[in-house]
């Protein structure tokens, strides 16, 4: 009994012991393991250095650019490797003769990582088959050769491969505003696995901003190996990039080190770092982050964010929903959009009325409403019948209003102008913060949600009748009776005819909308005549707009007849003085 | 060693072996991509299966942070050792271990999709269908989706079964994924008769995605025969598609054969002057003559917005005859063209794009023929219009001895008018510049040269106190735009020492700055402290009290 008692421990033993010896090689930071998939384990494929190629040569000897023929990247690579084993240092000198030709691949699917090993490749051979002059010419090659994918190229491979070298030898001490990529990649490297020989390299750059992009660089290296001495490192840095990189090489490690990390950094992490993307790829994180402030926007769903919800089961996108109170303040709303979005695709009216349900009914235009608005544009995008039913049983208010104003122009794209219009709600009040962006609402084009979808509606109706859209554009609330939306259709109008769009104008009510539509109009009428457009400034009645719009007429005028033009504006009546004064100054 | 001790040993050593196979196949919590790289719903387990071995070779190298060329090299032999259900997974890993964004998404994703693809189309279609389902629920594909690793394979798989992705795209055509189907199909029976592929759209539901895809087919019929192109375009049911279609089929035509091709829009009784100034310009950059013939067919407003066009494309060729001729009938010299501005779905967000410019056939003269155009500018009789002409010249040319040469054929007054802009042409020669400027009589155009001189970035001169170092010093006030503080805009401008031009100056640093709405409060700030008489300062506070 006593004997088996020995031979237990000692098996127990065995196993701890060999546990301990394997790993270390995987879980050391400093080691990149690609050993974790079983298989290759058990039968590890064999992966020689470039160098030491054993792949049996071509029969016929091909040059380098033949080998990077075809369309096929996996064949591409055997026949590149080929060339390099039989490759000597003539062959590269004369490759860097002409760095514009110098062999560049450019895969479909593998662009990117096929460039990069081969240029690693061809940097490793080039440096062992020439120590003397091969990182000169390699500098030379980078510099004409314009590999198709950047940040990359010889020296950018060769960084990751011998840091130390890259760093001694070819990077620069700051002639430029930005280090090099190839610098910066190399401090990256030797930083996650040797961060003061890192940091003696980088007192090279002591001047802004070279020095914060060499700090940088070794805080992202640091960070895949110890995203906690990363974040010593960051200090009080403001910089969101950082951030990014320390929290999501944080989460790689596991809850315990992330939780650590976030604890530490507090609110410096800001609401940037902490994406919906990130917290749909990490749930199990979401309650260890600080309370981060929410972002005054959520500018839709990332592709990024829906593929991770796409992920998450059914019972899990539940449970997340279901305490959506409980998420993080910051990523909240986008995080919820996502799964909600994912949700519309198998239930959109149960989708739709959860989102509903978290909205803030009585502001169409909070970060809140993301998932209402993203799951209701979806709807109405897939199956419009339903989804306009659905908004026309709602309560009226703010956000049903913003809901359908946001919507219309999908269903007037498909051609359904009339239900497109039905639900064009904008608001009517002028006390609402106007530089205020509606979820979904990216304003590229400037302007709120409900003026960007004003002018997109209004480009839509103009394109298949432009007096339609001037008829249209009548009805509007001043808060979208913008010059903006003038210019949807108005000049397109006016090109086809001028006259009806004088008569139009004529029809519409005094006030701000009729005085920016003349000002539109005056701005067209003045590229063909100035002086006929002149006859239309007295028109418009707000004094404000009547001076931009005799500025329009002025500097057309002056284009093509500059004393002209000075007489006129002397002569106009009813500007301001000063402004006139102002005017002919310049 | 006795019996029980030799248990022992081998009992530690079995544990050794166990412990490290154990360890080996485990996935490393902290390592890279661990959670990609778990093996717990890796099927099977066998070394010996080739299959579980290409799955991990291929896994291996895929999931890797840095690719070597090695490992692509040997990819290919893993991949062709996996039966459809490994690949399968192998595809669901990848999908999984995307990068986040703001990286792209992993393009490997649609090659390696396309390669199962020809080895098993049905399993790498079965596959794709709830990829194909999603897409389809994403609305308008926007920028990111269209370069999407997904949106790829999508494609991919359509190509290869056009029939199938019709079918799916006509029971989703409000989709954006319809637009990308239709598209491929198209793609795919491009081998077609146009008018069976013309039939299909036609029977395809009325949507965005086919408006989009009867442009696009006319389009590519415009190519190979623009005659029938535009017949069948105007055969399409009125509307803005109809309009589209035949308007940009018409150019290409005018490419090839514009007098048929302005035949064919006159025929057709169109109204687009846009369209129509487009192929008056594209019939005058060949046949100047016939242009203005067909010009001359119009009313006065078609001409008036087409004639700068064709006078610009026809001064390339022959300056003195065009611009004699836009002289002759009142065409302007220099006009601005129409201000573009649209929005577009770009996914479920919008994007916008804004432009506008101008046309001036003078400019292009001077570029295009500089001699003959200096030749007709000094033969134009004296008077009015050969004034105006000239001063037009002055500031159209872009080059400092044309500048010259038509400034010193101006007016006194004229040549008050554009000295700051002619100075503004020795950037690049900057000693020259302060020459030229010095060389002029005393005067406003003198002190106009300065001011453009100083207006040149990097010129900074110490000149000796006066007019001309006041008129260079407000020149300096142009330049950064808004990048200076205003604080730093006021110390320039009390610099100045003839009161009149300080004024002047102090009046235009406010007009510039006080439409900043973002930094209304340090212009407040800057104009309460500067030290200039408060007379001065009312309007400003007027002007800030109206738009408060």
């Amino acid at each position: 009994m006593r004997s088996l008692v020995f031979v237990g421990v000692a098996f127990v033993a065995g196993v701890v012991g060999g546990k301990w010896m394997v790993r270390p090689m995987i879980e050391s930071p400093m080691v990149e393991s690609r050993a974790a998939v079983p298989a290759i384990e058990v039968n590890p494929p064999a992966v020689p250095p470039a160098t030491t190629v054993s792949a049996a040569p071509p029969a016929q000897r091909q040059t380098i650019h033949e080998a990077l023929k075809g369309g096929d990247p996996l064949a591409c690579a055997a026949r590149v490797l080929a060339w390099l084993e039989t490759a000597d240092a003539e062959a590269f000198r004369k490759l860097a003769e002409n760095p514009e030709k110098f062999p560049k691949p450019h895969f479909s699917g593998f662009g990117r990582p096929f460039q990069d090993a081969f240029c690693a490749a061809l940097a490793d051979r080039w440096l062992a088959l020439d120590p003397d002059g091969a990182l000169a010419a390699m500098q030379r090659v980078d510099k004409d050769a314009h590999f198709p994918f950047g940040p990359g190229g010889l020296l950018y491979s060769l960084a990751s491969l011998q840091p130390e070298l890259v760093l001694e030898k070819v990077a620069e001490s700051g002639r430029k505003n930005f280090l090099e990529s190839h610098t910066n990649e190399a401090l990256k490297t030797l930083a996650a696995r040797d961060l003061k020989a890192a940091q003696r390299f980088a007192e090279k750059w002591r001047e802004p901003p070279l020095d914060q992009q060499a700090r940088k660089a070794i805080i992202d290296g640091v960070a895949t190996t110890d995203p906690l001495r990363a974040l010593a490192l960051a200090g009080d840095s403001k910089d969101p990039f950082i951030f990014f990189t320390i929290v999501n090489a944080a989460a790689k490690r596991g809850p315990l080190i992330f939780q650590q990390v976030a604890q530490a950094a507090g609110e410096r992490l800001g609401s940037y770092p902490i994406s919906p993307d990130f917290i749909l790829r990490h749930p199990e994180l979401a309650n260890l982050l600080p309370n981060l402030p929410a972002p005054p926007n959520v500018y839709g769903v990332s592709p990024g964010a829906l593929d991770a919800a796409e992920r998450i089961a059914p019972e899990e996108r539940a449970r997340l929903l279901a305490d959506y109170d409980a998420l993080p303040p910051g990523p909240r709303a986008g995080t919820a959009a996502a799964l909600a979005c994912v949700w519309a695709r198998t239930e959109p009216r149960a989708a739709a009325d959860w989102a509903l349900a978290h909205a803030k009914a009585d502001d169409g235009a909070h970060a809140e409403n993301a998932a209402a608005q993203q799951v209701f544009l979806r709807w109405i995008t897939s199956d419009a019948d339903a989804a306009l039913a659905w908004w026309r049983a709602i309560p009226a208010s703010p956000l049903r209003a913003a809901l359908g104003t946001n919507a219309s122009t999908y269903l007037a794209e498909e051609g359904r102008l009339d239900e497109a219009r039905e639900i064009f709600k904008p608001a009517a009040d002028a006390t609402k913060d106007p530089s205020a962006t509606a979820p979904g609402v990216m304003s590229m084009g400037g302007g709120s949600g409900d003026e960007q979808a004003t002018v997109h509606l209004g480009q839509l109706i103009a394109a298949r009748d432009p007096a339609a859209a001037g008829a249209w554009f009548a009805t509007l609330p001043p808060t979208v009776a913008t010059y903006q939306t003038t210019l949807a259709f108005l000049p397109k109008w006016y090109a086809r005819a001028p006259e009806a769009v004088a008569r139009w104008i004529e029809t519409l009510p005094v006030g701000m909308g009729r005085d920016v539509a003349t000002r539109t109009f005056v701005m067209e009428a003045a590229r063909i005549s100035p002086a006929g457009a002149g006859e239309w400034v007295a028109k418009v009645a707000d004094p404000d707009l009547r001076q931009s719009a005799a500025a329009m007429v002025y500097w057309e005028m002056r284009r093509d007849d500059p004393a002209g033009a000075i007489r006129w504006l002397v002569e106009l009546r009813g500007v301001d003085d000063a402004w006139r004064a102002g005017m002919l100054r310049r | 060693m006795n019996a029980r001790a030799l248990f022992i040993v081998a009992a530690a050593l079995a544990g050794l072996a166990v412990g490290a196979r154990w360890s080996s196949e485990r996935p490393a919590p902290a390592s890279r991509d661990a959670e990609v790289n778990s093996a717990r719903d890796l099927p099977g387990s066998g070394a010996s299966d080739p299959n579980e071995t290409g799955l991990g070779a291929a896994l291996s190298e895929l999931l890797h942070a840095k690719s070597s060329l090695r490992g692509m090299a040997e990819l290919a032999g893993a991949l062709n050792q996996l039966d459809s259900p490994r690949v399968a997974l192998l595809l669901d890993r990848l999908e999984r271990a995307q990068p986040a964004w703001p990286e792209q998404s992993d393009e490997r994703i649609a090659w390696l999709f396309k390669w199962w693809l020809k080895r098993d189309p049905a399993a790498a279609g079965e596959w794709a269908q709830p990829r194909i389902a999603a897409l389809a629920l994403e609305g308008p594909l926007g920028f990111f989706l269209e370069r999407s690793a997904r949106a790829q394979l999508v494609a991919a798989w359509a190509r290869a079964n056009p029939q199938a992705a019709l079918d799916f795209a006509r029971s989703h055509p409000h989709s954006g994924a319809a637009r990308l189907l239709l598209k491929e199909v198209r793609t795919a029976w491009s081998d077609r008769p146009v008018q069976e592929n013309l039939a299909m759209l036609l029977d395809f539901p009325a949507s965005h995605a086919r408006d989009l895809a009867l442009e696009e087919l006319h389009n590519g019929c415009a190519v190979r025969d623009p005659a029938a192109a535009v017949t069948s375009a105007q055969a399409l049911p009125p509307g803005p598609v109809r309009a589209k279609a035949s308007a940009e089929v018409l150019l290409q035509w005018a490419d090839k054969d514009a007098a048929a091709a302005f035949a064919r829009y006159r025929a057709l009784g169109l109204t687009d002057s846009v369209l129509l100034s487009k192929l008056l310009e594209k019939r005058a950059a060949k046949d100047p003559a016939q242009a203005i013939e067909w010009l001359q067919q119009l009313d006065p407003a078609q001409i008036a917005r087409a004639a700068p066009k064709i006078v610009n494309a026809w001064v390339r060729r022959d300056a003195a005859a065009a611009l004699g001729w836009a002289l002759e009938n009142g065409i302007r010299l220099s006009a601005g063209e129409e201000m573009f501005f649209e929005l577009k779905h770009d996914g479920f967000r919008r994007s916008s794009s804004m432009g506008g410019g101008s046309v001036s056939p003078l400019a292009t003269a001077l570029e295009a023929q500089p001699e003959a155009t200096l030749r007709w500018l000094q033969a134009l009789p004296a008077g009015a219009e050969r004034d105006r002409v000239f001063e037009l010249a002055a500031t159209a040319a872009k080059k400092p001895d044309q500048a010259l040469s038509a400034f010193a054929g101006l007016t006194s007054e004229a040549q008050a008018r554009v000295a700051a802009t002619v100075a503004r042409l020795f950037e690049k020669e900057p000693a020259r510049g302060q020459q030229w400027a010095s060389s002029l009589p005393g005067g406003p155009a003198r002190l106009a040269a300065w001011t453009g001189i100083g207006a040149l970035s990097d010129a900074d001169i110490e000149l000796p106190p006066g007019l001309d170092r006041d008129a260079y010093i407000a020149g300096t006030l142009n330049r950064n735009g808004l990048a200076t503080p205003l604080a730093g805009r006021f110390a320039t401008v009390l610099k100045i020492q003839d009161p009149a031009m300080r004024r002047a100056s102090f009046d235009g640093v406010m007009e510039r700055y006080s439409y900043r709405k973002d930094s209304a409060e340090q212009t407040r700030e800057a104009l309460n402290a500067v030290s200039v008489p408060e007379a001065w300062k009312q309007r400003w506070r007027d002007q800030f009290e109206k738009t408060r």
